[in-house]
């Protein structure tokens, strides 16, 4: 169904100390996709890429890269992998040209044309020390020494943080880019879900610790709905809504946001409200906000954001 | 590779002018002090040399690693088609080529110095820096060492001490080849354990930085502690009267063999010993003398004298050591291996004003006559030891005959030709003046040392005008022979030591402590050998020296057991640390105590370990290795190792390690979290139940 | 030909791409046979995941509006009606019911309503108009 693997995880598991950073994910990513991993802080993202990577160990469970587990992946795995790490880590004292010439040595094959290209669109100036680059430069010298070893998987943390609106639209030009043939796969991670929706294809959303929808971008909008309830706020009620991702108060009345409803789910709506419950539109950012939301206060299933 | 490494020189290089300033700042603390007394020394060199070299190794290990611990900086280097083994032999290539560097430049300056200065301002030549070399190289595997413990996360013992442990103990080893061992030695030894802790220490997992600093603070300031606790009461009892007691041979005043338990005691000024008997017996044939038995009022027992070869190494001139020198009269004379002493005259301007060859003193540019076969100094020295104690001027002997040299005049009077096996110098019980028997050919020749007058009353053991650093002038004296008598016949051909009593008999004791010879020289007759059985020797362990070698937190331990065992054995406590020769009764308590203190502590690093949750070997090892290295062990486990976190089963609510699949209990494995109702998942579509969603795979 | 897309809209981007090409297909801003650009060409211009265009474009073939030719390309497809009048009706009325619930709410009578249903349907649809 889902065509040869780039990415798996079974169980993947990570504890700092006492505290569960990745919680039991299975995981499984076709070669040709571009997913988003979203997430707040501390949800385990950067934690779930680096156990990919092979830099972190996981407490239990597994994971691969090209069907190779990650906690040995050889150089020759490696070159077919493009990491950038979060923020765009370069030594500052390089200049771009020598970061370029460090990458070509230590990679089989760097595209010099990919590479040079690529900056450009950023508008960097190869002579140019690293450190005096701008974040936005810094992120197109980071992902132009990353695509030019012409990898078939790219591993994004966070890229577009920081960025301004030139180096984004850049970043997701340069992105599609890269997959263009339909074989390259990226996962990204990310904080701007406008840009998830353009340029990934495939969502994954991480809460806790633990992956909670994973699936294609147009599956998961179809199946996430919501309501406008006449229900006066806080309360406990709407939690016997099946399915229920998020409540908030909005004007008075709640609106609840739910996954894959069905008649039960509508059955629930209808009772609780005390006029005919209004059906929203739905668009991915409230949808995505909507499993987020719930990671802030897991506790109770309302957030408190008009009240 | 390649890239790595340049990277990596890039990166460091600020911090070569550090290592040269370590180094350097350790060469000059040593050089210009050794010159400012007249004596300069490649082993003070060597040492100063090793520790700064150690410390840098260690410092450009930890800073060539530590900043690849940020996941960012991590992610970035080692991402990249090369192994992570080929990243860290580019490192250790870099940290070669700039520690050869802070090497190179400051031990260049010096050998530069030593040419510039030349021979005639000091006694030293550029080569002789070559053992300061070859210790930087011992010293650069500290490099690596750290390289890898601060890299590597902690899984099983050996990938985090092994690589430090591993270099720690050849450096040690090569450290007291090197040199002669003493107090630098064992300076060295902490300064390098207590390194080596905090390296270990540094690299635990980067998420307990506090925990960290703790305990690297913790145990520098605990070594320091012990370190200076132990050095000040060692120098403090030093110069108070209290000296351990031990069993020894001795004579009567009648020549009659004692074995006595007696101490030693500063008397005086302070500069000289005097044997004190306490209690002991006299020597009966095949018995053991009762070394507890009382002794006879005014009993004052006298020394044998030990017979020094000149087969011994010291008086070769060693590569790696100091040339002997001897000072008096503000004069320094070195032994040079060409076979000549070099004089060097503090006040003069060159230093060197000439040599002194058997023919006596040459100036500098006049021909030597012909050189001494022996270092002349250095066995003189030892054979005339009574001459030294009473703070006289040495002779100087080597294999060909004893010679008299007179520093004011520089002129070298021989006072025997003759060819010298072995000797010692004696003073004979009640007697004016020191005696040399010298053995030749497998016969004993004996001396008086004699003025002009052929009188001995010259001899003055202890003058009020004496001074400790500068040595009284000898009258011209002759070598005059009174006897000579075959070596006496004991089954193994060496002889320990030697004494003349009063009645001119000369009493030889065997080697073993098991048998001695007495002989009448005035009738030079035969040797008269009686056996005897010596009483168990109690050797006991040099209270420093097991500090050198037990780690600083079981001699910790071992310290305090052993002021209580001392208590025990009913000692005042603080006056016993400085043993030597314990009686066997406190070294029985010692080792019992030690050896309970060990079996504690392996005890509870076998606890921890388990705690911890390691494997079965790594617990055996690690239990093993607090025997060896003490309460460093158990720090390093609750360092190095995570706390083992349980959770309860969710199958039989027991409660389980969260790093294993499955459980130890029931044999269950995880089950995933209870779903929350609002996954979606490709592929899968959740159907109602009756009051549950559950998540079935679409088919 | 125009398209633009807006993320973070209520409609997703697929669906924002087959109905702006729906709607020029009906304005005969795009005729029978002509080519409309490849999935990649599309997903460059509008920086989008190629997918996201394929989709669309497949459901724009599954509704006849599209057709694919192996390895020319998509093309517009001659109109063919492959509902039947019941669902045709069906979905007639789920738009009309939408457009005429926002009229209301904005307070427009039910003649200005017809009126202004009746000018766009002259601007849009001017041939259809001139044969009814």
């Amino acid at each position: 169904m889902l065509g040869e693997l780039v990415i798996s995880a079974q169980g993947l598991t990570r504890y700092f100390g006492r505290k569960v950073v990745v919680h039991d994910m299975d995981l499984s990513i076709p070669r040709g996709s571009v997913t988003g991993l979203l997430g707040l802080n501390g949800a385990g993202k950067t934690t779930t890429l680096r156990m990919l990577l092979g830099f972190l160990e996981p407490t239990r469970g597994a994971c691969q890269i090209f069907g190779c587990d990650s906690q040995s992946l050889t150089p020759e795995d490696r070159a077919r992998i493009g990491y950038t790490v979060e923020g765009h880590f370069l030594y500052g004292w390089m200049t771009v040209r020598q970061s370029q010439e460090f990458q070509r040595q230590t990679f089989p094959n760097l595209n010099v044309g990919l590479f040079t290209e690529t900056v450009r669109r950023f508008g960097i100036d190869p002579a140019q020390k690293n450190r005096t680059l701008s974040r936005g430069q810094r992120a197109g010298v980071s992902l132009a020494l990353t695509l030019a070893t012409e990898p078939e998987l790219l591993i994004l943390d966070d890229p577009a943080l920081g960025l301004d609106p030139v180096s984004r639209r850049a970043l997701n030009e340069t992105l599609l880019d890269f997959c263009d043939g339909g074989q390259r796969s990226i996962l990204l991670s990310s904080h701007l879900l406008d840009d998830v929706e353009r340029v990934a294809d495939r969502v994954a959303v991480m809460v806790h610790g633990r992956l909670l929808v994973h699936t294609t971008v147009d599956d998961f909008r179809a199946r996430v709905a919501a309501w406008s309830l006449d229900l006066p706020p806080a309360s406990r009620a709407i939690e016997s809504i099946p399915g229920l991702v998020q409540a908030r108060s909005l004007g008075g009345r709640t609106v609840v946001t739910v996954a894959d409803p069905d008649q039960e789910t509508a059955a629930a709506i209808a009772r609780l409200s005390n006029s005919e419950p209004e059906r929203l539109s739905v668009t991915f950012e409230d949808a995505v906000i909507a499993y987020l939301s719930r990671s802030r206060d897991s506790q109770s299933f309302l957030a408190h954001t008009g009240a | 590779m390649r890239a790595i490494v340049v990277k990596e020189l890039r990166e460091n290089l600020r911090w070569l002018p550090v290592g040269v300033l370590i180094i350097g700042v350790f060469l000059w603390l040593v050089t210009p002090v050794s010159i400012k007394y007249g004596q300069i020394s490649t082993e003070n060199i060597t040492s100063a040399c090793g520790v700064g070299a150690a410390l840098f190794a260690i410092a450009l290990g930890a800073l060539q690693s530590i900043f690849d611990l940020s996941d960012r900086q991590r992610g970035y280097l080692f991402h990249r088609s090369i192994s992570g083994n080929a990243v860290m032999f580019g490192k250790v290539v870099a940290g070669a080529i700039l520690y050869a560097f802070a090497c190179a430049i400051p031990l260049t300056c010096l050998a530069l110095w030593f040419a510039w200065m030349g021979p005639e301002y000091l006694p030293v030549r550029p080569a002789q820096l070559l053992p300061s070399v070859l210790m930087c190289v011992a010293c650069f595997f500290l490099h690596p060492a750290t390289l890898i413990s601060v890299d590597r996360q902690a899984r099983w013992f050996g990938t985090k001490l092994f690589p430090l442990v591993a270099v720690a103990a050849p450096l040690i080893m090569f450290l007291e080849l090197t040199r002669g061992g003493g107090t630098m030695g064992w300076w060295f030894v902490t300064t390098v354990y207590v390194l080596l802790f905090a390296v270990v220490l540094i690299a635990i997992q980067p998420h307990h930085w506090s925990r960290k600093l703790l305990l690297v603070v913790g145990s520098v300031v605990t070594a320091i502690i012990c370190v200076v606790f132990a050095v000040t009461c060692r120098e403090s009892l030093k110069f108070q009267q209290a000296q351990p007691t031990y069993a020894q041979i001795g004579l009567d005043a009648a020549g009659q063999p004692w074995y006595y338990r007696g101490k030693q005691i500063r008397e005086g000024n302070g500069y000289s010993y005097k044997q004190i008997a306490l209690s002991g017996a006299p020597i009966r044939a095949d018995q053991m003398p009762n070394l507890d038995a009382a002794l006879p009022t005014n009993f004052e027992p006298h020394n044998f004298s030990y017979v020094v070869s000149n087969k011994t190494w010291q008086w070769r001139s060693r590569f790696a050591s100091i040339d002997y020198s001897t000072q008096s009269h503000l004069k320094t004379f070195y032994y040079d291996n060409r076979g000549l002493a070099l004089v060097y005259d503090r006040e003069n301007e060159p230093p060197l004003t000439g040599v002194v060859s058997r023919a006596g003193f040459h100036a500098l540019g006049e021909v030597p006559g012909a050189p001494f076969s022996l270092n002349a100094i250095a066995f003189g020295n030892q054979l005339s030891q009574p001459l030294a104690n009473a703070g006289y001027d040495s002779l100087w002997a080597d294999r060909d005959g004893v010679y008299q040299f007179s520093p004011e005049s520089g002129a070298v009077t021989t006072l025997l030709n003759m060819p010298i096996d072995s000797g010692t110098g004696i003073v004979p019980i009640g007697g004016d003046a020191p005696q040399l028997l010298l053995s030749s050919g497998g016969n004993i020749h004996q001396f008086e040392l004699v003025d002009e007058s052929g009188e001995t009353t010259w001899y003055d053991l202890d003058s009020p005008d004496r001074h400790y650093a500068i040595t009284r002038s000898l009258p011209a004296l002759k070598l005059q022979e009174v006897a000579t008598f075959p070596a006496p016949p004991f089954s193994q051909s060496d002889f320990s030591s030697m004494a003349v009593t009063a009645e001119g008999k000369i009493v030889a004791l065997d080697i073993a402590n098991t048998a001695y010879a007495t002989l009448d020289s005035n009738n030079a007759s035969q040797w008269q050998v009686t056996h005897f059985v010596s009483p168990q020797q109690p050797v006991g362990p040099d209270a420093m020296l097991m500090a050198a070698l037990l780690p600083i937190g079981l001699y910790l331990v071992f310290t305090s057991f052993f002021v209580v065992g001392n208590v025990m054995a009913g000692r005042a406590p603080l006056t016993q640390l400085d043993v030597s020769l314990p009686s066997a009764d406190t070294l029985w308590v010692l080792i019992v105590v030690a050896i309970v203190a060990a079996l504690a502590l392996a005890m509870v690093t076998n606890w921890l370990c388990r705690r911890r949750g390691l494997g079965r070997g790594s617990v055996v090892l690690w239990t093993i290795a607090t025997l060896i290295l003490g309460l460093a062990t158990p720090i390093a486990v609750v360092a190095i190792y995570p706390k083992l976190v349980c959770e309860p089963c969710p199958d039989c609510q027991r409660s389980r390690r969260i790093d294993r699949t499955k459980c130890p209990h029931c044999a269950a494995k995880w089950c995933s979290p209870p779903a929350t109702g609002i996954e979606l998942l490709e592929g899968q579509a959740l159907v109602v139940g009756s009051n549950e969603r559950r998540a079935v795979t679409a088919t | 030909m125009q398209i633009h897309i807006t993320a973070g809209s209520p409609q997703s981007i697929y669906r924002q791409i087959s109905d702006q090409i729906r709607r020029l297909v009906a304005a005969d801003k795009l005729n029978v046979g002509d080519a409309v650009p490849s999935v990649r060409q599309l997903a460059k211009d509008l920086v989008i995941n190629p997918n996201t265009v394929a989709k669309s474009y497949a459901e724009l073939v599954r509704d006849g509006v599209l057709e694919s030719q192996q390895g020319r390309g998509y093309f517009v497809a001659r109109r063919k009606n492959i509902y039947t009048k019941a669902e045709r009706l069906r979905r007639l009325d789920e738009a009309l019911d939408q457009a005429v619930g926002e009229a209301i709410t904005l307070d427009f009578t039910p003649e200005e309503i017809s009126e202004r249903l009746q000018m766009r349907l002259e601007k849009l649809l001017p041939q259809a108009h001139g044969t009814k």
